[in-house]
């Protein structure tokens, strides 16, 4: 199955810390960076990588 | 599944060389979805990114890549089936469609038993596209999209 669901915004709310959306668009910019630059990504500060697998 | 890459795995996630010698690094970071009753669930995003070898040759269909990457995430589904899985496809460069139709298709490829729910976000600043993937067996199904949906209301509220 697959939905779409579509989303339009011009303001966000700001009642808690952290939008974990642009958290994680910041996340993978710095990944992308790292990756490219030849970075090891234990030098990545503030990124919750997590192993299930 | 012999056409698959050798994973090497390192404490942030998981590296591949594919046939070209481009490196492929996966990882998985936590994501934390809000639910409207004031509570929090703890989930998990996945992401690739690709090192090429040469930046000057054209990059061709892999498919080893694909089955490699699509492994890893049915590992993370047989370990946690009653979690889902986040995926985001950014438009820094103004493929973030042609990305999410991939990633679309790669679901295909998932076989029977999954479910996938997508968002579209476009604001002022921002335009991704934003899919949830869980088991359709997950008890915490119905919890989980919910909070998914919620999540992306509260901080992209439609306003058109």
């Amino acid at each position: 199955m697959d939905t779409t669901k579509s989303h339009k915004s011009k303001n966000k709310q700001a009642e808690t810390p952290e939008n974990p959306f642009i958290k994680l668009i910041e996340d993978k910019d710095e990944i992308s960076k790292a990756v490219k630059e030849g970075k090891p990504l234990s030098t990545l500060k503030g990124i919750r990588f997590v192993k299930p697998v | 599944m012999s056409n698959l890459y050798k994973l090497y795995p390192f404490k942030e996630g998981y590296r591949f060389t594919n046939a070209t010698g481009d490196e492929y690094y996966a990882y998985f970071t936590s994501f934390e979805l809000q639910t409207p009753y004031h509570t929090t669930i703890e989930t998990v995003s996945f992401g690739f990114e690709c090192k090429r070898t040469d930046l000057q040759a054209k990059q061709v269909y892999d498919e080893s890549t694909k089955k490699t990457i699509i492994h890893l995430i049915e590992d993370y589904f047989r370990l946690n089936g009653d979690n889902a899985l986040l995926y985001i496809c950014l438009n820094s460069d103004e493929m973030a469609r042609h990305r999410s139709v991939i990633f679309g298709k790669w679901f295909n490829e998932f076989g029977d038993g999954y479910e996938r729910y997508k968002s579209d976000i476009k604001t002022e600043k921002l335009n991704f596209y934003s899919s949830v993937i869980v088991k359709e067996s997950n008890p915490n199904k119905t919890k989980l999209v919910e909070a998914f949906n919620f999540t992306i209301d509260y901080w992209f509220p439609e306003s058109q």
